[in-house]
């Protein structure tokens, strides 16, 4: 069958052709025979309503054709031609027709959202009047290269700097954490906010190492901290190292933010819920071939004969190995030390263990020497803390530095914390004393605050111990933004890499984060292909299932065989501390993985963390808000 | 000072010196498990003490599993993995198969003292040092058979039969020779050791990828177990 569309033109066309030249008549001719009688032309007309395949603004259908059965009607088989007339479209729409859409409330909270964003633009770029009258400087631009020159113009804004690091806190970490966060206040869970999520700017972070694509926290915590990304396992060098060689350390060390702060005469500080000596924090004051070299006894002895220094070594004597590697400088210190790691710091001698040691021989060297005597030595006025009366005992108002050392090894996760023999205090409270001491300096500070944990119970393949230390990390970033000013700090809030750690299936809204998956409309949990249920988190990798009920401490997983794969949990409370999840690849550790992670910012230079950066890219937005490195060669100079 | 060897003595029945109270010794047991008398395998354990330092060796598997009791409240457990040199430290408090350390004796003397409340003592022998006591336990599932010597807090053999599945740990030898025994610790003190909780952080390591391949203790081969795997702790297991 011929289908074919009508136009109103070509209708036009069609009644013209019937037209001809008229000539004279001539003579009539005889009647011929009557003809057979004819069949009737029919054509039938059929409205077609809005959401027509062929008039989708709905129309006519014209079929027509010849009767050839003479019943009247026109059959399929009889129709020889169709043809279509339709409405046209829609060109405009009023608000009455939009009514539906305008007054919902999520179209009108990301309206305002928008509106907000763009009021925040505007005020961290200077360039327009601030909704709260609170920002300090204000300009009118009415030129791209007026812009420029403004933004240019608000370098070294920030006279305090703050980088929180949340160690493998991936993008599914933070959402995981923020809805359990939620669903512990009474809510759904997946509307609420953790304090970094109200931050106005945020941008992804690219993590992989120049030898690695899954990255560590050696590697990455050294581009965010000295703009240059390097090797897996190494700190404070460049790619030029060789990992555990001691003699390519020289001429490769970087220079690090927490550096050239010192330099630029700022206070500064370093809180860890790991060992101080870890790689995130070593990161930050340290140079080393190996990231396992925590202390003399961990290094080989060719290294040792080499001229290495041990990381813990390298912390108690920063200030005179940073005057040594520029001359003319004159620093004073690092001012706030605080996290785990004493055994790095004292000698394996009985005789040396802190009263609140929990191992028969606390200290590790083995060169006989205790750092901790050493750094009171080096600082008179310095407070030595190891337990929570000692940290109690603080008047940040008074105290000049502090050095902290709050465990033998790690500090504990955040649901352990209550079990620690002479208490520890919170990630929270170790950043608000480090804020408390660091801001006595009117020059200014930089601050590093790293949640180590949560990276320990991911690998230990505990959702529960990674997600409450992710929410006492968000404790901390609400404390450091509460004691500080958006005029003069800026707080960046990022991760050092991710985790192979999944939210999957389809839960329904407010649907337990740490429970299985129950489908929308259900109230049963649902079930896999292979008829059990399965649970909203998990691990792609690491050692699998675990029920260890009440346990909160994430590390008990690594006491048996891996489990992986999958389990019959129908029975099991899959939302309790000691619950690990199933992993699929069978290891003998969950890992690192490789995907972004985010960058969070508010404050002074803020708004150039946005699109996709490579993880360097962190410690430039910390040089341009503090305007760092020509602060620093100006003293250098 | 008490550098001599006694070898497989207690079940002849010759005297150990009273000198000692067993808190530095090494004890060597032979372990028999039966399947309803049919199928049988054998194998050893060690048990070391020195002080606040006890260990468990396991020759077929060359792991010893170690606990320390800290200032006599807290328990710090190390897993040896000799045949590598290499050994992962826990944190008191940390929890080995699910449970967190804390009955000393268990690992000390291999039975709990609550354990111990659950038995009768059928007879003795011996006297002073010597005084050896026999406990025993009879319930639905079957019957268990304890020697015992107070003045060493040292199982000297213990049998479970219970479902036609038995096991026995026998005594074989004893030795209160201080300086092996604390060379014995002070070997594995130089092991490369890694924390608990660091196993994850270094993937190219291959001791720490591979640790899933080397051996992990399974529920029945450290202290005293009964045929479904089940610590015998007694009544306040933890």
């Amino acid at each position: 069958m011929n289908i074919f569309k009508l136009s109103v033109v070509a209708m036009a066309v069609a009644g013209l052709s019937g037209c001809f030249l008229e000539g004279d008549d001539g003579d009539t001719g005889p009647q011929g025979a009557e003809g057979t009688p004819g069949v009737s032309s029919l054509t039938v007309q059929t409205d077609l309503p809005v959401g027509d395949a062929n008039c989708p603004n709905s129309g006519v259908r014209f079929d027509s054709g010849q009767d050839t059965n003479n019943d009247g009607d026109l059959s399929e088989d009889e129709i020889a031609d169709t043809s279509f007339v339709c409405a046209p479209g829609a060109t405009e729409i009023n608000n009455g027709e939009l009514l539906t859409t305008l007054n919902n409330d999520w179209f009108i909270q990301a309206a305002a959202e928008v509106e907000n964003n763009k009021q925040v633009w505007m005020e961290a770029t200077g360039t327009a009047a601030s909704a709260s009258g609170t920002s300090v400087n204000q300009y009118q631009v009415s030129s791209q290269a007026e812009m420029q020159a403004l933004v240019a113009d608000l370098r070294g804004q920030a006279k305090n700097v703050i980088l929180f690091v949340g160690d493998g806190m991936g993008i599914s970490t933070v959402t995981a954490a923020r809805i359990l966060d939620g669903q512990m206040k009474g809510m759904d869970g997946e509307e609420n906010q953790l304090s970094f999520d109200r931050f106005p700017f945020a941008g992804l972070s690219k993590t992989y190492n120049v030898d690695a694509q899954t990255p560590d926290s050696a590697g990455t915590m050294t581009a965010m901290m000295s703009g240059v990304k390097t090797d897996v396992g190494v700190i404070g060098v460049d790619e030029d190292i060789e990992r555990g060689d001691c003699g390519t350390v020289s001429g490769n060390e970087l220079v690090t933010a927490l550096e050239i702060a010192e330099i630029a005469g700022k206070s500064t500080g370093i809180v860890s819920t790991a060992r101080i000596t870890h790689a995130t924090p070593a990161a930050t004051y340290a140079k080393s071939a190996d990231r396992n070299w925590e202390d003399v006894s961990d290094m080989p002895e060719e290294a040792v004969t080499a001229g290495c220094s041990d990381i813990a070594d390298q912390l108690v004597n920063f200030e005179s190995n940073l005057e040594s590697r520029f001359s003319g400088v004159d620093v004073d210190g690092i001012e706030v030390v605080m996290g785990g790691g004493r055994r790095h710091f004292l000698p394996r001698d009985a005789a040396f263990n802190s009263p609140d040691a929990v191992s028969e021989v606390e200290g590790d060297r083995t060169d006989g020497r205790d750092l901790t005597a050493e750094w009171q030595a080096m600082y008179a006025n310095g407070v030595y803390v190891y337990d929570q009366a000692g940290f109690d005992g603080l008047d940040t108002e008074t105290t000049e530095r502090v050095f902290a050392l709050f465990n033998e090894s790690h500090m504990q996760y955040e649901a352990d914390r209550g079990n620690d023999v002479a208490g520890e205090p919170s990630i929270a409270q170790m950043t608000q004393a480090a804020i408390g001491v660091l801001d006595n300096n009117d020059e200014g500070f930089f601050l590093m605050v790293e949640s180590g944990r949560i990276d320990h119970a991911h690998h230990a393949g505990n959702a529960y111990g990674a997600l409450h230390d992710t929410l006492a990390f968000a404790d901390a970033v609400a404390v450091a933004d509460d004691m500080t000013n958006d005029e003069d700090t800026l707080i960046i809030v990022t991760a050092d890499h991710g985790h192979v750690f999944t939210i999957a299936g389809y839960p329904k809204r407010g649907n337990p984060i740490l429970g299985k998956v129950v489908n929308v409309g259900s109230d049963t949990p649902a079930t896999a292909a292979d008829g059990q249920p399965y649970t909203t988190l998990g691990y792609t990798n690491g050692l699998g299932y675990r029920n260890l009920g009440d346990e909160t401490n994430s590390d008990a997983s690594y006491a048996s065989a891996p489990d992986a794969g999958r389990k019959n949990i129908t029975d099991i409370d899959t939302t309790t501390p000691g619950y690990h999840q199933e992993a699929l690849v069978p290891m003998s550790s969950e890992t690192h993985s490789g995907e972004d992670v985010g960058i969070y910012a508010k404050g002074p230079g803020a708004f150039l963390v946005n699109g996709t950066n490579e993880q360097s890219v962190i410690f430039h937005v910390m040089d341009y808000a503090g305007n760092l490195v020509e602060q620093a060669n100006a003293v250098v100079e | 000072m008490f550098a001599h060897l006694l070898m497989a003595t207690l079940l002849s029945g010759s005297s150990l010196s009273c000198d000692t109270d067993g808190s530095v010794l090494k004890a060597q047991y032979e372990i028999e498990v039966s399947y309803h008398g049919e199928s049988r395998k054998t194998f050893s354990m060690t048990l070391w003490r020195d002080g606040n330092n006890v260990a468990h060796q396991y020759p077929q598997t060359q792991i010893t599993e170690a606990w320390t009791l800290v200032r006599n409240t807290l328990i710090k457990p190390t897993r040896f993995f000799d045949a590598h040199q290499r050994a992962i430290e826990y944190q008191p408090g940390e929890s080995v198969h699910g449970k967190v350390e804390s009955d000393w004796p268990y690992r000390y003397q291999l039975v709990s003292n609550s354990f111990f409340d659950e038995l009768t003592k059928t007879s003795e022998s011996g006297k002073g040092c010597e005084l050896t006591q026999t406990f025993t336990k009879h319930t639905a599932d079957g019957d268990i058979r304890l020697k015992w010597q107070p003045a060493l807090q040292l199982v000297r053999s213990f049998t479970i039969n219970q479902d036609g599945v038995e096991k026995h740990w026998e005594m074989k030898s004893i030795s209160v020779d201080a300086a092996a025994i604390t060379d014995f610790f002070d070997q594995r003190m130089e092991y490369k050791s890694t924390d608990y909780a660091d196993i994850g952080d270094d993937h190219t390591d291959p001791f720490l990828t591979n640790m899933v391949n080397q051996g992990f203790i399974e529920a029945g081969a450290s202290g005293f177990y009964d045929q479904h795997g089940k610590a015998l702790e007694g009544a306040h297991s933890h």
